[in-house]
């Protein structure tokens, strides 16, 4: 259990303090609701870009992470398809410090062009280092398109090529930044050492004067429904042949977006699950394989991947994995399946309450998809599934006219 | 309000390293805990002198901690995986040059149904044949797929470099050496290194007072053995040229790896090392990372680093650069060695590299999750709290004119390996 204190300033920016006075340390997260499905699809890669840009000095601070590091802090960010996310560790003494650097980057970045020049080569080697040159680096650009043809998802956060991150402008920079960097678009999450009335004093000391925004609704095009397979096979240099599958998922806030998070545990999560036992080890024909979800805000992709073993096919293997999703179809999982997923999961959950960092974080992403309280209420869902829910979720979406598949290698 | 003024801060000066409890099994098996009650979490790690160091043949050590999970006499793999994952859990085997670790980390409720798993697993497991077929197979898929990284290659090609392929630190993995584990090697290694006398236990969490009666009844009844290495008299063989090019013409950015044989930790210039090395590139606001980074904008990424095996220590440099940039690149990593020696460090820039490893070291040693790890490599490399208490001091008290004097000594370019795999450009 995580106890937390919630406040909203009057330019909508909204506080989320867990007070923990056991370490010396505090963590301060930021998380701004825009990601890479609030792009434009001849812009992609720009929320990635501008998680960069922002470390490259604002209106009053010339340099973010000097600052941060004089007052003995780290930092880091992250930018998924929904969301983009900062957050400072430092000494909890020193916490005005990274109030500070957070108010004034959100109040206003200090554009410049020599940042952005600097900022668009470092992405471009990002994007090389990580997506060019590396096998498999491309697979998520692949499915990605393969299983939305409408749905913003169908780019990853680094963007869809090199030449829109190139293209980037100064101009570009300024209307994100005023569209999206606003207070009442952001959530400020703070775990550790400072108590609650000190945290909401020392936010209005400092974000209190920020402007708020004219947030643009989200209103992204809904990816219809499936009806017809899809199939896409990559030539690819690689050593090891690699199946894909892949199936649109309910939204993370649908309750039946449970159901189907620990159907992929019990077919692919551990060496007790299906998959693993039946594919890997008793029929051999992959030497890897899993499933699993990637959590998304809107419908997600629900995924089996597996490396061949040598000498299989690809249609060997695909159906093998098609035998064990017709299975998990066809009847009830077992009791003793399903208590392991849950145990699983609620492990997960503890874990992700120790630390500062992970408590701030963990609060601001719950609260941004429904509300904070959801960091302690979240493990009762998961808990509450029960078999036939699974099998019900399990035939409505895992069917052959619903899936993706792609087999990239030799 | 004043923006532009930063706000006051407060130096942190002291790191509690002395906040662990230490105490034995019965049979002498020493453990260390630290606690913390929040949430019923504990970790667990049994620590082996099973690394690298300790093996008598090439991938030993690494197979049998990977396999050790995969099989008893009395349950297979699948039935050990059961009996812990229904749990929530996994029994987790990780391994390196020197030792090797066997941990779990699980709801403390639950604790008593995993302890027995592990002792299982210490004191009877049989390396099926299958299961080892499969590990070399999987082996030999991960080796293909990472023979097309630029930097795996540049790794092991410096690794070499430093030791030569006869030295457990130096050799990299190849397929004729997976072919050739057999089964009865890893069931001998085991018998030998993973009995559970023969480990340290680190814990941090939950503990309980029924937690060390559990422990005892588990691993304080075998006899404790001292573990003995083949490589007592070994003598590293560096490469006698120091440039190694590797040519991938396929690659679109090039791996470089710099850096060479350094003092240990236990070394006097040490402490003061440690502060040099992190103002040169150990932090994202060394020197590499703001030149090459931030205003070349050659790489998403520079570091160095010393790392410490117990029987040698190494100083390198990593970062991955466009083919392109890659000469200018290193041109301007011996251009910061050189202003490193020449010009003493400002004081504002060296005030800021205090206050960031102080913090830094203030993060690693946060909670009982993190301090435990500090802990153990403390203990493991027969340290104690007062160490620490040097390195504390060495850098509140470090001066621009000993990092001068200390770069002078370590971070010269005619001293280093310099290893690149890319595609040659022009």
């Amino acid at each position: 259990m995580i106890q937390y204190k919630k406040h909203q300033l009057e330019n909508g920016l909204t506080l989320i303090v867990n007070e923990d006075m056991t370490t010396q340390l505090v963590a301060v997260d930021v998380l701004y609701k825009v990601g890479a499905r609030d792009e434009h699809i001849s812009k992609t890669g720009f929320a990635h870009l501008f998680e960069h840009l922002m470390f490259g000095g604002s209106v009053h601070i010339p340099d973010f992470d000097t600052e941060l590091q004089k007052a003995g802090g780290t930092n880091n960010a992250y930018t998924s398809n929904d969301l983009t996310n900062y957050y400072d560790i430092l000494p909890a003494e020193n916490i005005e410090t990274a109030l500070w650097l957070e108010s004034d980057r959100m109040l206003q970045l200090d554009f410049s062009e020599r940042s952005l020049n600097v900022q668009r080569n470092v992405v471009c080697e990002e994007f090389k280092e990580h997506y060019i040159n590396r096998p498999y680096g491309d697979v998520w650009h692949k499915m990605r398109k393969l299983v939305y043809t409408t749905h913003p998802y169908q780019w990853p956060t680094i963007g869809l090529e090199l030449q829109h991150v190139q293209d980037a402008t100064l101009n570009d920079v300024q209307k994100f930044f005023y569209t999206y960097y606003r207070p009442n678009n952001a959530i400020l999450a703070i775990s550790g050492g400072i108590t609650f009335d000190k945290a909401v004093e020392l936010s209005n000391k400092w974000f209190g004067d920020i402007p708020k925004g004219d947030i643009p609704i989200k209103n992204f095009p809904v990816e219809p429904e499936q009806t017809e397979k899809r199939f896409l096979k990559v030539d690819a240099d690689v050593p090891v042949n690699v199946i894909y599958k892949a199936w649109l998922m309910p939204e993370r806030t649908d309750p039946k977006y449970y159901a189907m998070n620990l159907l992929s545990d019990v077919l692919g999560m551990g060496e007790t699950s299906r998959l693993f036992q039946s594919l890997k080890m008793d029929k051999k024909l992959f030497t890897d394989i899993g499933a699993y979800i990637t959590g998304s805000i809107d419908k997600g992709m629900f995924i089996i991947s597996g490396k061949l073993a040598e000498g299989v096919s690809y249609e060997d293997g695909e159906q093998g994995i098609d035998a064990e999703v017709q299975k998990i179809c066809s009847a009830l999982v077992e009791d003793t399946e399903l208590q392991r997923v849950k145990n699983i999961v609620e492990m997960d959950m503890v874990s992700n309450l120790t630390g500062v960092m992970n408590k701030a974080e963990s609060l601001a992403l719950s609260e941004m998809l429904e509300d904070a309280a959801l960091v302690n209420t979240e493990v009762e869902r998961f808990r509450a599934v029960t078999t036939e829910d699974m099998l019900s979720i399990a035939q409505h979406i895992l069917r052959e006219e619903k899936s993706n598949t792609m087999y990239y290698g030799k | 309000m004043m923006r532009e003024t930063a706000p006051a801060l407060q130096q942190v000066t002291t790191i509690d390293l002395r906040n662990y409890t230490e105490t034995q099994l019965a049979n002498g098996v020493p453990v260390y805990y630290t606690t913390a009650q929040e949430e019923d979490l504990i970790r667990i790690e049994w620590r082996f002198h099973a690394g690298r160091w300790f093996e008598p043949k090439k991938l030993i050590a690494r197979a049998t901690s990977a396999l050790m999970r995969k099989g008893t006499s009395t349950h297979s793999a699948k039935e050990l995986a059961d009996m812990v994952e229904f749990f929530g859990t996994q029994i987790q085997s990780s391994f390196g040059q020197d030792d090797t670790s066997v941990h779990i980390t699980c709801l403390g409720k639950y604790l008593s149904r995993i302890l027995p798993v592990v002792e299982e697993i210490l004191t009877d497991a049989i390396y099926p044949e299958e299961e080892l077929h499969l590990f070399v197979q999987r082996q030999q898929q991960r080796l293909r797929v990472s023979a097309q990284n630029t930097d795996f290659h540049a790794n092991r090609a410096f690794q070499k470099a430093l030791y030569g392929v006869e030295h457990p630190y130096g050799y990299a993995m190849e397929e004729p050496d997976l072919f050739a584990i057999s089964r009865q090697e890893l069931q001998d290694f085991h018998r030998t290194h993973y009995l559970p006398g023969t480990a340290t236990i680190f814990i941090a969490g939950n503990v309980q007072n029924d937690t060390l009666a559990l422990l005892e009844k588990h691993f304080g009844k075998q006899k404790r053995t001292s573990i003995v290495s083949p490589f007592e008299q070994i003598v590293a063989k560096p490469a006698t040229d120091k440039k190694i090019f590797i040519d991938k013409a396929d690659s679109v950015q090039s791996s470089v790896r710099i850096g060479g044989p350094i003092i240990p930790k236990t070394h006097p210039d040490f402490p003061g090392l440690n502060v040099l090395i992190t103002a040169f590139g150990g932090y994202f606001g060394s020197r590499l990372m703001s030149n090459i980074r931030e205003e070349k904008g050659y790489t998403y990424g520079i570091y160095s680093t010393v790392s410490h095996h117990t029987h040698a220590s190494y100083f390198s440099i990593e970062t991955e650069v466009g083919n392109e940039v890659c000469d200018a690149a290193i041109a301007e990593i011996y251009h910061e060695m050189r202003r490193m020696r020449e010009e003493k460090m400002p004081e504002a820039e060296l005030a800021k590299v205090k206050s960031y490893m102080m913090g830094s070291m203030l993060r690693a040693t946060d909670g009982p999750f993190n301090r435990i790890n500090v802990i153990r490599n403390m203990i493991q490399s027969g340290l104690t709290p007062a160490y620490y208490d040097d390195i504390v001091s060495a850098i509140l008290n470090a001066t621009p004119e000993h990092m001068q004097l200390l770069a002078q000594k370590y971070l010269n370019e005619k001293d280093m390996y310099e290893v690149v795999c890319g595609k040659k450009v022009g």
